[in-house]
């Protein structure tokens, strides 16, 4: 097994890999529009009876815009400039299958077309560092097909491994058998590359929200605080599947979210990841403008989504949807999500990808 | 008549692991002997723990308090917990496996979740109609469905009505159960959503009832015909267009073949036969088993063990006594990404090389290597116990199968790291820890 410490890429890794981004998959279509809120828009109040946030609840911003109440906690990061709101991100000709649009969202392809590979894989390919991606929920998502990441939930089982393996695949292996023997050297040389680091410094003892997210995002802390190039990070929260009797799940889940996001800005702060580390929302669509009969919302389309970090020029960017020129009872993107992810490439982690040459990079990262 | 290896394939791939039960059975048969044989086989299954009828859970929750409905809310999840080590059970110890192969196929493609429907009664009369007619017809199957109380919660079927129609139901009924997705337009889900207002659930009983008050009894064009708007016709419609028994065949080819991508000829010639059979399960099932592509070689070891394979495998491989490892079970296969009755969303477990992440690659080694240290004890205390009472018949594994026999008994495919071992138990530890042993 080779020693990473000391390999001849790591110089090009050590530049950008000090910083961080971290994936919050939003999963089910969150409802954007009770999210980002246009507060002095009466077409709002009019698409929503029953659910609508009232502006007097709701968390103003500016430019009559407001957060939905549960995300108050939000608001001294707001403040402070180090929050972000992305409008109208989507894409052209939305799909509204959960599994389609996630895929297209996560392979960062156009609606019609099929890539196997995570948007970041890609991006990152030139990367085999056993731990340049480290997802701590149940799959790879925009890393999928990365050979150097891999899903960890518990530290302490990952790095007793039994290292006595032999590693060759023979040659008729087919598929299933080829990308378990992948799982496991991958899994056996960040098992290595971890327990090398923890076994040589003290880790500070992180204390988060004891949520699903809360849990998450503590890991993440304890992953950033080795000091290991880890390049991307994937967490989840979810179901915003609502579509009956949004209100309670809506509140609950973003009540969570901001509870997690807040504590996890408090403790970067205090270990000093603060100005390295971006968290980016994301999720397959928003929902319909217009609110069902069961006091929740169907799938929709474009959606705003936030981005938080000690480098990030706060505000809103971009233009929010028509609320009044609809598609079929959705909202048009206004913008490109791939431009999004050109951005994070670009002026995050110092990536130049052809794929994204078309799209401007957008100024909400210093 | 089948080889040693021949029966250990029909074993593992339509019972759990290479139970020596089943293979030994089936060395004595010719390939469509064999085949009928685990079809054929349908003895009872033990009678399900008791459950609170939904209605008065339903009744109950109605006007509780916050300290009733925390109440009640733990009174299903234990219910489910139950229910969970009573499937379990029969995974592990059921003398028709390929029932409950298909009873877990049916709750797979039909889902509900226990987390959004929060009866644990409507979730077992769901699993006992899918165990019901697990080889039966999936044309009742398919009808029973816009009846059952259980989906229909779990699809918001019960929400929709003619003033606000929901669409999430008749989604699901094109993209996920019938046609799949790319053979249906936006109006279809539009047209269906409507022929099905009205059919939900009594609040009250949690029974199905359809309210013709709520139904929009108007025509509209569905798949390119015009029709009534009724739930009924829309089934009907969708029985008669070929894709759905392509997409039922499609998934019998990733449960029981190969995880490759199937030949479209063969494909068609299955689904074919299956919708002119009038949807019965049993000749779809029965083709499969029967063709060139189950029992050709290349699709060896070519499906990767859900929890449920890898779990009830090892239990029936070891031969693991029941006992009270049905909690364990239920856990470890939460833990491995499979908890029964709580599928991680509408469209399933996804299965094939999902299952394997980093995480539970190290989880899946970790426990089975766990239930062979335990069983090497609790084994050799038994053997202790019987001492040399030749009497006692044993049909352990360890007398069944001699040492050089036991890499093609556990593996569908050469080992890929062996050592030479001394006995039975250390050669055992290898053979499971091997990556092959995650294959069947």
């Amino acid at each position: 097994m080779p020693l990473w410490p000391v390999l001849p890429g790591l110089a090009t890794s050590e530049r950008f890999s000090a910083r961080s981004l971290i994936l919050l998959e939003l999963k089910g279509g969150n409802d954007g529009l009770n999210t980002l809120i246009p507060v002095d828009d009466d077409h709002y109040y009019r698409a929503r009876p029953t659910i609508a946030i009232k502006k007097s609840e709701a968390v103003l911003l500016n430019d009559g815009f407001g957060m939905h109440p549960a995300l108050l906690s939000l608001k001294p990061i707001w403040t402070e400039g180090d929050l972000a709101w992305i409008m109208g991100l989507g894409y052209p000709t939305p799909n509204r299958s959960h599994f389609r649009s996630i895929e297209i969202w996560e392979t960062g392809s156009d609606a019609s077309a099929y890539l196997d590979s995570g948007w970041l894989a890609r991006l990152l390919a030139h990367l085999d560092y056993p731990l340049t991606g480290i997802s701590l929920d149940n799959d790879l998502g925009p890393l999928a097909g990365h050979t150097g990441s891999v899903v960890l939930h518990r530290q302490k089982l990952f790095t007793q491994q039994d290292k006595r393996r032999k590693t060759d695949s023979p040659k008729q292996a087919n598929t299933s058998l080829k990308h378990i023997l992948a799982v496991r050297s991958r899994t056996t040389a960040a098992a290595q590359l971890l327990e090398e680091r923890i076994s040589s410094m003290n880790l500070v003892n992180v204390a988060m929200p004891k949520t699903p997210i809360g849990n998450q995002l503590r890991r993440v802390l304890e992953l950033q605080q080795t000091g290991l190039p880890i390049s991307v990070f994937k967490v989840s929260l979810g179901s915003f599947d609502t579509h009956a009797a949004q209100a309670p799940t809506h509140a609950r889940l973003l009540d969570q979210l901001a509870d997690a996001l807040c504590e996890y800005t408090r403790q970067a702060k205090r270990l000093g990841l603060w100005k390295s580390s971006l968290l980016v929302t994301y999720s397959e669509f928003g929902r319909r403008v217009s609110e069902n009969g069961s006091s929740g919302t169907d799938h929709g389309t474009a959606a705003p989504h936030l981005i938080i970090g000690g480098a990030v020029r706060g505000g809103l960017y971009g233009k929010h949807p028509d609320l009044v020129h609809l598609n079929n009872g959705d909202f048009s993107f206004t913008l490109d999500f791939r431009q999004l992810y050109g951005t994070l490439a670009r002026k995050w982690l110092n990536i130049d990808a052809d794929e994204y040459s078309d799209y401007p990079d957008l100024a909400v990262v210093e | 008549m089948l080889s040693f290896e021949e029966a250990r394939h029909l074993t593992v791939r339509t019972a759990f692991g290479a139970d020596l039960s089943v293979l030994l059975h089936l060395r004595n048969l010719n390939r469509s002997e064999a085949v009928r044989r685990m079809l054929d086989r349908n003895k009872q299954p033990s009678p399900p723990p008791y459950v609170t009828p939904s209605r008065v859970v339903f009744r109950k929750r109605k006007n509780a308090s916050r300290e009733e409905r925390q109440l009640i809310r733990k009174r299903i999840i234990g219910e489910t917990n139950s229910l969970k080590q009573w499937w379990w059970s029969e995974f592990v110890a059921s003398e028709s496996p390929l029932r409950e192969r298909m009873t877990l196929f049916w709750h797979n493609h039909f889902t509900s979740s226990i987390r959004k429907v929060r009866s644990s009664d409507l979730l077992l009369r769901q699993n006992q109609l899918f165990r019901k007619h697990a080889l039966g017809n999936f044309s009742d199957l398919l009808h029973m469905m816009t009846r059952d109380p259980a989906i229909i919660i779990y699809l918001d079927g019960h929400k929709n009505r003619k003033a606000n129609p929901n669409e999430n139901f008749a989604r699901e009924l094109l993209e996920l159960f019938t046609l799949g997705h790319g053979h249906y337009t936006e109006s279809d889900v539009k047209a269906a959503a409507l022929a099905f207002t009205g059919w939900g659930v009594d609040r009250k009983s949690g029974a199905f009832r359809f309210s013709a008050r709520h139904h929009e009894n108007r025509n509209v064009e569905f798949l390119g015909w015009r029709i009534v708007s009724d739930g009924e016709q829309v089934i009907e419609r969708l029985l008669r267009h070929p894709r759905t028994a392509e997409l039922v065949a499609e998934k019998v080819w990733a449960e029981f073949v190969s995880d490759a991508v199937p030949e479209r000829t063969v494909i068609r010639a299955w689904a074919s036969r299956f919708r002119k059979s009038g949807y019965l399960i049993r000749v779809l099932l029965e083709d499969v088993l029967v063709s060139d592509e189950f029992w050709d070689p290349i699709h060896r070891g070519s499906l990767v063990k859900s929890p449920v394979d890898l779990l009830a495998g090892a239990f029936r491989e070891l031969q693991i006594p029941l006992s009270d490892h049905g909690m364990w079970l239920s856990r470890r296969s939460r833990q491995l990404g499979q908890d029964l009755f709580s599928p991680p969303n509408v469209r399933g477990w996804p299965g094939g090389v999902s299952w394997i992440t980093s995480q539970s690659l190290l989880v899946r080694g970790s426990l089975v290597r766990q239930l062979i240290r335990g069983q090497e004890q609790s084994v050799w205390q038994d053997m202790k116990q019987m001492g040399t009472d030749a009497s006692i018949k044993t049909i352990r594994w360890e007398t069944q199968v001699p040492l050089s026999m036991m890499e093609s008994w556990l593996l569908p495919l050469p080992a890929i790291n062996l050592h030479p071992a001394a006995n039975h138990w250390k050669l055992l530890s290898q053979l499971v820890a091997d990556p092959t042993y995650q294959l069947r």
